[in-house]
C-alpha cells in the first residue's frame, strides 16, 4: 500500500498536475484530522485549508511527497493554540455575510468525549494516535510525517494507549455506577 | 486494549463522515506576477532582517558563544511536553551560559512554588521545534538554518493551575543568567527569538520581525481576488 501511495504521489509530483484528484482525496480526511488534533470546530477546516493551499503553490516545485507533508503540516498547526486561535478567527471572518457555515458538524457525545481524552495526552502522542486512528496510517508513514523515528511512534502510541486506557476506565461516565 | 482501539476506529468514523459534511470553498491559484514579486520582496526583507538582527546587536562572530557544545541536546521525548506551544513560560539564556549551569539553573527552578516542571532547550531542540512549525515557509527557514545561533537556548517551565505566572515571570527575570523572559502567550513572538544587546533594542527589533513575519503569513493566506473552484461547480 505504501509502495503504491508513494508512486502515486511521485507521479503528481513529477507531472505537477493532480491536484484537484488529490484535494478531493484527502480533503475531508485532513479535516477531520484538524478536528481530532485541534478539538475546534470553527478552526478544523481552516487549517486543513490553509495545508492544502500551502501545497498547492509548491505543487510543481519540490514537494517529494505532498500527502506526508499536508499531513504534517496539519497536525503540527492543530496542536499549535496559535496557529487554532487564527483560524477560528478567520472562520469567524469568513463567515460573516454567508448563509452557511464552515464549522465541523456536531458528532456523537462519546466520539466527542473520547477524542477529548486524547486532546489531552502530550502533543506528540495527540499526532500520533491521531494519525493512527484517524488517517490509518502505520508506523513507518507516522514517523515519515513527523519526521521521527519509528521507535520514537511506538514509544509514543503505546504511552498513549496505556494513558487513555487508564482515564477511560475511570472516567468514562457511561461506565460510572 | 483492544476495546479503546475499536472505541477509537469507530469514533474515528464518525469524525471522518461528519468531516464530509463540511462544505468545500475555493482554493486560491497561485499567486499573479505582481502578488509573486510583493511576497518575494517581504520575504527577502524577512531574511535581510534575519541577517542583519546579528549585525546590528554586536552579538556574534566568534568567540566562545556560537553554536551549542556536544552534549548540549537531551533526548527530545524528554521535553517534548515543552515544545509547541506547551510551556507557560520561557527564560532565555545569556550567550555565555554553560550547559551545566543551564542544568543547575533548571534544578533551582524546579522546585520553586507553582512550577510543575523545567527544562531546558538547545539550539538543536529549537531549530528541530522551528522546522517542524515553518515547515512551509522556506525562505524563514533558510534564513535560520543557515545561521541557528540566532535561535536562543532557554529553560521552559510548565505551571500549575494555580501558579502566580507574574511573579515567577519577575523571579525569572532576576536570575544573573536569564536575559528574557516571556510567558505563555503570542505563539509567533516565540518564534522570533533573537540575542539581546540591551532589552529596549532588542524588543524593537523583535517586534519588527514579529510583524514582518505576519505579512508573510497573511500574505501566502490571503488572496481573495484569485480563486479556482475546487468544488465541481465550475
Amino acid at each position: 500500500m505504501t509502495a503504491t501511495k508513494d508512486a502515486r504521489d511521485q507521479v503528481e509530483r513529477v507531472t505537477g498536475d493532480g491536484f484537484d484528484e488529490f484535494y478531493r482525496r484527502h480533503r475531508h480526511r485532513l479535516v477531520a484530522l484538524a478536528y481530532v488534533a485541534s478539538g475546534s470546530r470553527l478552526g478544523a477546516e481552516d487549517l486543513a485549508h490553509d495545508a492544502l493551499e500551502a501545497a498547492y503553490r509548491d505543487w510543481d516545485r519540490t514537494l517529494d511527497n505532498p500527502t506526508a507533508w499536508v499531513q504534517r503540516i496539519v497536525t503540527n498547526r492543530a496542536v499549535s493554540a496559535y496557529r487554532r486561535r487564527l483560524s477560528e478567527a478567520k472562520t469567524l471572518t469568513r463567515l460573516r455575510g454567508e448563509r452557511h457555515t464552515v464549522a465541523f458538524p456536531e458528532v456523537h457525545g462519546e466520539t466527542e468525549w473520547l477524542w477529548a481524552e486524547v486532546r489531552r495526552l502530550p502533543r506528540r502522542q495527540v499526532q500520533v494516535v491521531a494519525l493512527t486512528y484517524v488517517e490509518g496510517l502505520s508506523m513507518p508513514e507516522i514517523a515519515d510525517v513527523l519526521g521521527i523515528s519509528k521507535e520514537s511512534v511506538n514509544t509514543h502510541l503505546r504511552r498513549a494507549r496505556e494513558t487513555l486506557a487508564r482515564r477511560i476506565e475511570i472516567t468514562n461516565p457511561e461506565e460510572a455506577p | 486494549m483492544i476495546i479503546l482501539d475499536d472505541r477509537l476506529r469507530t469514533s474515528a468514523d464518525d469524525i471522518q463522515k461528519a468531516a464530509a459534511r463540511v462544505p468545500v470553498r475555493a482554493v486560491a491559484t497561485r499567486r499573479s506576477p505582481v502578488t509573486r514579486a510583493l511576497g518575494w520582496a517581504v520575504a527577502a526583507a524577512v531574511v535581510a532582517a534575519l541577517i542583519a538582527t546579528p549585525l546590528w546587536l554586536g552579538a556574534f562572530g566568534g568567540g566562545g558563544n556560537g553554536l551549542p557544545v556536544a552534549g548540549d541536546t537531551p533526548p527530545i521525548d524528554d521535553i517534548e511536553p515543552y515544545l509547541w506551544n506547551g510551556a507557560d513560560a520561557i527564560a532565555w539564556l545569556a550567550d555565555g551560559v554553560t550547559v551545566g549551569q543551564a542544568a543547575d539553573l533548571v534544578e533551582e527552578i524546579r522546585v520553586w512554588e507553582g512550577v510543575a516542571g523545567a527544562a531546558y532547550v538547545s539550539r538543536e531542540i529549537a531549530l528541530f521545534e522551528f522546522r517542524e512549525h515553518f515547515a512551509d515557509q522556506r525562505l524563514l527557514l533558510r534564513a535560520v538554518e543557515d545561521d541557528p545561533s540566532i535561535l536562543p537556548r532557554s529553560i521552559r517551565l510548565i505551571l500549575t493551575a494555580d501558579a502566580d505566572l507574574p511573579g515567577i515571570a519577575r523571579r525569572l527575570a532576576a536570575l544573573p543568567d536569564v536575559v528574557i523572559v516571556l510567558r505563555h502567550l503570542d505563539e509567533s513572538a516565540r518564534w522570533m527569538e533573537f540575542r539581546l544587546g540591551d532589552a529596549n533594542r532588542q524588543r524593537t527589533r523583535l517586534e519588527r520581525l514579529v510583524v514582518i513575519e505576519r505579512l508573510i503569513e497573511l500574505g501566502l493566506i490571503e488572496r481573495p481576488d484569485e480563486t479556482t473552484d475546487t468544488s465541481g461547480n465550475g
